[in-house]
């Protein structure tokens, strides 16, 4: 089955949502489905960071909220809004190669691409948990998980560990 | 609206001297030290989409030797237990539950990285405020009222009961009284958040620079554990994949 990941961006202060319709009607409504993870409670949130600097941005399910954005910015330093500027550029910039590597490669997803992100830009589909009766292949270091004709391996996202969509293995 | 300044608004917007200088005080005791270790229990709400909030929680053992060294071990409520080691160039995210680890290769000083971590990693991480180089700028951030609530007891502790707000949040703080003018409790409130949730923590114990060997400050994997990748925050948080 092909299956577009949707992208979601993430940079200081604004959030982009670009998500395909694919991924919405693959992984999401299914996912909802299960009920979540824990009871299907939700576990994060402002709180949990425990911290007097909430990010906005980082609120779990809250929308980009441009006004939440520009308090933001306002409170930090100067030099840090120099940095989100520069950011907010190498993410336009990030994004127009996206989109072109996706016009040229609608089905390819780089493993490499976002180990190299980490923690700067990019996410792909992640569940709290997988649902279906898995089969698990180990491939070098890296333990897959198999769940219908959907590949998954898993990641930190936050604190947590999540299982995220992958390409499948070589030779499978 | 009536005209004029309201007792409300006045209590809302004074800062009240000593209260700041007691929070000062205690700031800049914390960044004087060279090394710090922290036992801590804590808990946080989180607003449900029905709006019931439910607390979830642990312990927490922080570790830091200055400047560049830290080892947070953790232990959640919900039987997760891990630790996350920044040993100077790298910081590395344990889940011991699953044997999985995510390493960032990242150097600064503690409180620097650690603003990384949360900020950009989404990994929270409880009480970082203090162990930023300067916490009391940290802590006096966007400052809107400070309030002196006068002595009170924390864990058979004489404390001075603090309470400020910020533009971004209220929060109140428990500092001994003496020579080691420590945090002892600490609650905040997320003000401008959806159901105003709270996080609570109880300092258990500190220890102004203990010995901290080396060995603290060095992860090596377990037999059998994995490396996997960090991945940047996102809404989607409970979902569940592969569900039929």
């Amino acid at each position: 089955m092909s299956r577009r990941t949707g992208t979601f961006r993430w940079i200081p202060g604004l959030t982009v949502l670009v998500a395909s319709l694919a991924m919405l009607g693959n992984d999401l409504v299914l996912a909802r489905k299960g009920g979540g993870g824990g009871a299907g409670m939700s576990r994060g949130g402002p709180a949990a960071s425990g911290s007097v600097r909430p990010r906005p941005a980082r609120q779990p399910n809250k929308q980009p909220d441009v006004r939440d954005s520009r308090r933001d910015v306002k409170q930090d330093v100067r030099d840090e809004r120099r940095e989100i500027k520069q950011d907010v550029r190498d993410e336009r910039r990030d994004m127009r190669d996206e989109i072109r590597d996706e016009r040229e490669d609608h089905h390819e997803w780089h493993e490499d691409r976002w180990k190299r992100r980490a923690g700067a830009a990019l996410t792909v589909s992640a569940f709290r948990a997988l649902t279906c009766t898995t089969s698990t292949i180990v491939v070098g270091s890296v333990t897959y998980y198999r769940c219908g004709g959907t590949w998954y391996q898993r990641a930190h996202q936050g604190g947590d560990v999540v299982y995220i969509v992958v390409t499948a293995p070589a030779g499978y | 609206m009536a005209q004029g300044v309201s007792a409300a608004d006045e209590q809302a917007t004074s800062v009240n001297e000593q209260a700041l200088t007691l929070l000062k005080r205690s700031a800049d005791f914390i960044a004087g030290s060279r090394a710090i270790s922290i036992a801590v229990e804590y808990g946080f709400d989180v607003v449900q989409a029905s709006g019931q909030k439910v607390e979830f929680g642990g312990t927490r053992r922080i570790m830091v030797r200055r400047p560049d060294l830290a080892r947070i071990e953790f232990a959640r409520r919900d039987g997760t237990q891990g630790e996350l080691v920044f040993d100077g160039k790298q910081v590395i995210l344990v889940n011991k539950n699953e044997k999985l680890y995510s390493i960032e290769n990242r150097s600064g000083d503690v409180g620097t990285v650690l603003d990384f971590v949360a900020d950009k990693l989404g990994v929270p991480i409880p009480l970082r405020d203090f162990l930023a180089p300067d916490p009391a700028a940290v802590l006096t951030q966007g400052l809107v009222a400070a309030r002196y609530g006068g002595e009170a007891t924390i864990a058979g502790l004489p404390c001075d009961h603090l309470a400020f707000r910020t533009d971004a949040v209220d929060y109140q703080i428990w500092i001994s009284r003496g020579e080691q003018p420590l945090p002892r409790r600490l609650v905040i409130t997320y003000r401008e958040a959806e159901g105003q949730p709270q996080f609570w923590a109880q300092f258990v114990k500190w220890d102004i620079n203990p010995e901290l060997g080396d060995s603290l400050f060095v992860y090596e994997p377990v037999d059998g554990a994995e490396e996997i990748p960090f991945i940047a925050p996102k809404s989607v948080s409970t979902a569940m994949g592969g569900g039929q």
